[in-house]
């Protein structure tokens, strides 16, 4: 009696102070799924082996693209969403179907069963589809469980016994969000008349220029009472040129503005500029001599950085790895040690919104398993304090910090939301440059390197290859002990975590915010990452990989021979 | 070289004249690049380029969908899209690339979808596909000449054999989209039909309104520009049946764009779909079985495209280093002469037929995709194969195309068919044919025979049909039957026809290639077809009742 007391009152403030600006008892989506998942749920707990735990997510909204290219439209299409998806995990808490397998992954496909569904204004078609849905999902969990069970008793032992689950807290939450009007129409001219700066250069083999939004809200519920209504936005204006030399090396620039709202877009005048300023840089890296693999001091600046930051150490920062035995655990068992350069904290906080006025896709309320977001100091000062968590507990961390995320059909991992590196002391970029030069000298270098920018890029972590991260450097500039600087194209930064992180000598104070999409075992998911330029006593460098193919033996026809116009 | 350059003069010096390509954006494009890669695309050492094609397509789709009443979220708007296709033979007249892959998988033109609308965007796209295929062909001349080498093999028949000039143009009609809420309105009615019935698990209704805009041009200067209107409705339910299986059943009806069909007659199209999701929750399991099996049209449509049709398609074997027996090549390439079918069937293929029964017939081919125009074929007369499909590579006795070369983005041009009609010279009535099954039946000492409504898709031998009518010859009494599987169905079956019905019925299909081919067949009464019980088990019944 006294548990239960004391959990009433555990919860009743989170439901009380939860954001919330219409009523979740009157959503009829919520009131639907809660209805079936409570019937459902109370004859699948008593199944062998038992559903012990029932979650419903659905999605309804609107996704928009229009990708425009060489004064025409290649697609522009407005698309109404309503996705279902069912998760069912049988067994029990301490082991049940998502539990890593070794030898085998036959258990990851199908925990989840994903299907449009109709809307809820009829409930016979509504509920129907999550009668279905819950079925597949059940059946496909038990199936699931026993080879889990089988896997269990046949082979070698993890390191990490922990739970399969904790059961995440009953949450409350209901927000609702006018959608956006998106005259896809409106916006056909300029991209249009951006398109057309891209005629007449021949070195641009590739150009597009896309608006794509995707906005609306999902709806969650569970077997532990949790009802949620969160809504979610993305605006975004992008584009890309590439090009191909006739050694098959492939270049490109690319431009992105994630924004609030589709009025935030980049005036005419802006994005004309920018796109010019890239296709400026397109041409002087078509010109640029080929890089050598080399090691030598770099300043990975500002975007470059954050993308460094999310590639080698965020992945080995999300807890659901340590668990599986074919990752490299990088960081297992390393907790309150020094793991990287003590100049660096790494936060990840998925309740921040903005970072300089521009939005960060990685934001979030709650994440897809209906946990509240958290921010959490996963590295201070060099030292490993904490791990991005989702409701399957690791040693020494019982419970999720709102960090289990996946794309819709995929089953949740903790995964990377708004990433950010911070450095303890900073210097004006300009004066990290000078130091970038006094460390080629005192090294005796012939040069160092500056890269501008990174495309992205992998790590691997598992055990079965070397647990190494490549980045694709898409403009890399060369500097000679008197500062001079020289594009070079072709290089890629190569590397391992733990070497490569301690080298950090110097951080800049020029935050620069990333966002991007990160596609991993749970999915693509939208995620921000920010980082100062920092300064590394060396970081190597290797040959990217090359196409087989040679340019086209004509010339692009928009283009005279000669390569004008 | 001599004869190359009096090529290449005559075709830059081919005029348009009357025959003038139409004026509009795909053609101007099309044609500007295409007098570019004539001039200007030379590979130093390798092969020239010595024909080429273009064709464009562009799509505009308007759908609706429900479920039991209840629209499903669908674009507020018609989509459109533009596809582009290029391919390029490097060689000459007599040895060409085409013919030869390195895997058999992969024998396609180079193609883009998403292509931007605008000249300047489909000359680019053009640019790099012909870029592309010059680059592929190049590559499978050196590989074809070596392995004719290597395998001393010589060739009568030219690769590319002459053919004249053609063209056709008709006017391009812009896409009409159906009213929206009267499309809407429909879907929901009609899905709404299946929420009687309680054992439906789904029910829904998809109506589709879509138009092609296909354009095409070679360097030969034949070209060819028309519209494609389709038009459907598709009805789709899953059940459990009373034994627990899981099934899912689908009805496709194409109808003339302009032309839909009323409320009511969809509503009765509804009906019966729902009688026949009936008579399969009801159904029985097949036993082994050995007898004559009656056809209905939809059936025997299936039947002849998976026996006769495709056994005609590609009878030029597809040369390649990996395997040397092309499994796409039709096993009646050397049964011309030879009786293949029933003697008192004759086949046809008209591919310049636009529409039948009401219905517009998506393998309408006006000119083939190397620029020749498409002949009307008699395939079969009394029973016997007289000629096959003929690309402009030809086969041992075919001496010119006949205009059957079709292209899609996964097959450059090869022989195929196109609207192929089986046609019965005497013909039984429904019910006539009905009676014959039954007699056969009581002559073979059987307690029962089979009408099939549908034919299943026959791989090895073998296909399974998830439902079927059992007759007895007693009474001629019906009782539905699930879970049949047809073992060793061959091109045997086709000589087995005892007898045809007189109800023509056109089914569309898709080749191995996904070529759309049309087969209008009657019913027909097929002596002999060897039934199996599936070895499908039940799903257990859900752990929670329907809501």
């Amino acid at each position: 009696m006294k548990i239960h007391f004391l959990a009433v009152l555990l919860l009743c403030p989170i439901t009380a102070f939860a954001s919330v600006n219409c009523d979740i008892q009157k959503e009829l989506p919520l009131q639907l799924m809660g209805q079936e998942l409570k019937r459902s749920f109370k004859i699948l707990k008593k199944q062998n082996p038992p559903i012990y735990y029932l979650s419903y997510t659905y999605k309804t909204g609107e996704n928009a693209v229009l990708a425009v290219a060489y004064d025409g439209v290649a697609i522009k299409r407005q698309t109404p969403v309503s996705t279902a998806e069912v998760m069912a995990r049988a067994g029990s808490a301490k082991l049940d179907n998502t539990h890593a397998l070794r030898a085998e992954r036959e258990n990851w496909a199908l925990p989840v069963w994903t299907a449009p569904i109709p809307d809820a204004a009829d409930p016979k078609g509504f509920l129907s589809a999550w009668w279905r849905g819950t079925q597949q999902a059940a059946e496909n969990a038990q199936r699931d469980f026993s080879r889990v069970q089988s896997n269990v008793r046949t082979m070698a032992a993890v390191r990490d016994q922990s739970d399969d689950f904790v059961f995440p807290p009953k949450e409350t939450y209901c927000r609702t969000e006018s959608l956006q009007t998106v005259d896809l129409d409106k916006y056909d001219p300029l991209l249009r008349e951006a398109s057309r700066l891209v005629r007449g250069k021949d070195f641009v083999l590739g150009a597009s220029f896309v608006i794509s939004v995707e906005q609306g809200h999902r709806y969650f519920a569970d077997s532990q009472g949790t009802r949620l209504k969160t809504p979610y936005a993305f605006f975004r204006l992008s584009y890309q040129l590439s090009g191909r030399g006739k050694d098959g090396l492939e270049i490109s620039r690319d431009g992105i503005y994630d924004v609030f709202s589709p009025q935030d877009f980049p005036s005419r005048g802006r994005l004309l500029a920018d796109v010019g300023q890239s296709l400026r840089e397109l041409e002087e890296l078509s010109k640029a001599p080929e890089g050598e693999p080399y090691s030598a001091p770099t300043i990975l600046k500002g975007r470059a950085a954050a993308v460094f930051v999310h590639e080698v150490m965020g992945h080995r920062l999300e807890g659901y790895r340590l668990k599986n035995a074919g990752d490299g655990q990088t960081l297992a068992g390393k907790v309150g040690q020094q793991v990287i350069s003590p100049l660096i904290t790494i936060t990840a906080d998925p309740t921040q919104t903005a970072f300089k006025g521009e939005p960060l896709r990685g934001h979030y309320v709650y994440d897809d398993e209906g946990v509240k977001a958290h921010p959490v100091t996963l590295i201070e000062n060099g030292v490993l304090k904490n791990f991005l968590m989702q409701s399957s507990p690791i040693e020494g961390f019982a419970h999720s910090n709102g960090h289990g995320r996946k794309e819709t059909g995929y089953r949740a991992e903790a995964r990377m939301s708004v990433i950010r590196a911070t450095a303890s002391k900073t210097v004006p970029y300009e004066k990290l440059e000078e130091m970038l030069l006094e460390e080629i000298k005192r090294q005796g270098k012939p040069y160092g390197f500056i890269v501008d920018d990174l495309g992205g890029g992998f790590t691997l972590t598992g055990t079965g290859l070397p647990q190494s991260f490549k980045l694709q450097a898409k403009r890399v500039l060369r500097v000679y002990p008197d500062g001079r600087k020289e594009v070079v194209r072709g290089l890629d930064v190569v590397g391992t975590p733990l070497v490569s992180f301690n080298k950090i000598l110097a951080a800049g104070d020029d935050d620069t915010l990333f966002n991007g999409s990160c596609g991993a075992d749970s999915g693509w998911v939208p995620q921000s990452n920010i980082a100062p330029s920092l300064l590394f006593e060396n970081l190597e460098m290797e040959k990217t990989q090359k196409s087989d193919f040679k340019p086209p033996l004509l010339p692009a026809p928009d283009v005279q021979k000669g390569g004008k116009e | 070289m001599r004869k190359y350059l009096l090529f290449c003069l005559t075709l830059l010096a081919l005029p348009l004249g009357a025959e003038a390509l139409p004026d509009n954006m795909y053609f101007r494009a099309m044609h500007d690049e295409m007098q570019r890669t004539r001039k200007e695309l030379r590979m130093k050492g390798g092969a020239r380029p010595y024909f080429a094609a273009y064709k464009v397509i562009f799509s505009t789709t308007q759908s609706f969908t429900a479920q039991f009443g209840v629209p499903y979220a669908a674009p507020k708007q018609a989509q459109s899209g533009l596809e582009a296709m290029a391919y390029v033979y490097a060689g000459n007249a007599k040895n060409n690339s085409s013919g030869f892959v390195n895997n058999v998988y992969y024998y396609r033109p180079a193609t883009s979808l998403s292509v931007p609308v605008s000249y300047d965007g489909l000359r680019r796209i053009l640019w790099r596909l012909t870029d592309n295929a010059y680059a592929a062909a190049g590559d499978s001349y050196e590989k074809k000449m070596a392995y004719k080498r290597q395998k001393n093999l010589t060739d009568d028949q030219p690769d590319f054999s002459a053919a004249s000039r053609a063209f056709y143009v008709r006017d391009i009609t812009p896409f009409e989209p159906l009213d929206e809420q009267y499309g809407q309105k429909l879907v929901q009615e009609l899905s709404a039909m299946g929420k009687e019935t309680a054992y439906l698990e789904s029910f829904s209704a998809s109506l589709q309104i879509s138009q092609q805009d296909i354009y095409f041009l070679d360097s030969e200067n034949d070209f060819y520009q028309y519209s494609q209107p389709l038009c459907s409705l598709t009805l789709t339910a899953a059940l459990r049946t009373k034994e627990g299986y899981q099934e899912n059943q689908t009805e496709y009806t194409p109808f003339l764009c302009g032309q839909m069909p009323s409320v009511e007659q969809w509503r009765s199209k509804t009906r019966e779909f729902l009688a026949r999701l009936d008579s399969m929750y009801q159904a029985k399991k097949a036993e082994p079985y050995l007898g004559p099996v009656l056809l209905e049209a939809e059936a025997a449509g299936g039947f002849f495209n998976q026996l006769f049709v495709r056994n005609v398609n590609n009878p030029k074997p597809l040369l390649s280093a990996q395997d040397e027996t092309d499994a796409s090549t039709g096993q009646f390439k050397d049964k011309r002469g030879l009786r293949v079918i029933s003697p008192f069937f004759d086949v046809y293929d008209r591919p310049q037929l636009k529409q039948y029964q009401g219905e517009s017939l998506t393998a309408f081919t006006p000119l083939d995709d190397e620029g020749v125009q498409a002949q009307q074929l008699q395939l079969v007369q009394s029973g016997k194969l007289l000629t096959l499909p003929a690309a402009r590579s030809l086969i041992e006795g075919q001496k010119q195309s006949n205009g059957h070369a079709r292209m899609n983005r996964w097959t450059y041009p090869r022989a195929a068919l196109t609207n192929v009609f089986f046609v019965p010279q005497k013909t039984l009535s429904s019910s006539q044919l009905e009676q014959k099954l039954l007699e056969r039946c009581r002559e073979l000492g059987l307690e029962y025979g089979y009408i099939f409504p549908y034919f299943p898709v026959i791989n090895s031998g073998k296909g399974e049909l998830n439902f079927a009518w059992r007759i007895y010859a007693k009474d001629g009494r019906r009782e539905p039957v699930y879970g049949l599987r047809l073992e060793n169905m061959t091109t045997r079956s086709l000589r087995d026809i005892l007898a045809a019905g007189e109800n023509m019925k056109v089914s569309e299909f898709s080749s191995s290639s996904f070529l759309p081919v049309a087969v209008a067949a009657p019913s027909i009464l097929v002596d002999e077809i060897e039934i199996l019980p599936t070895q499908r088990k039940p799903d257990r019944a859900p752990f929670v009742p329907l809501p």
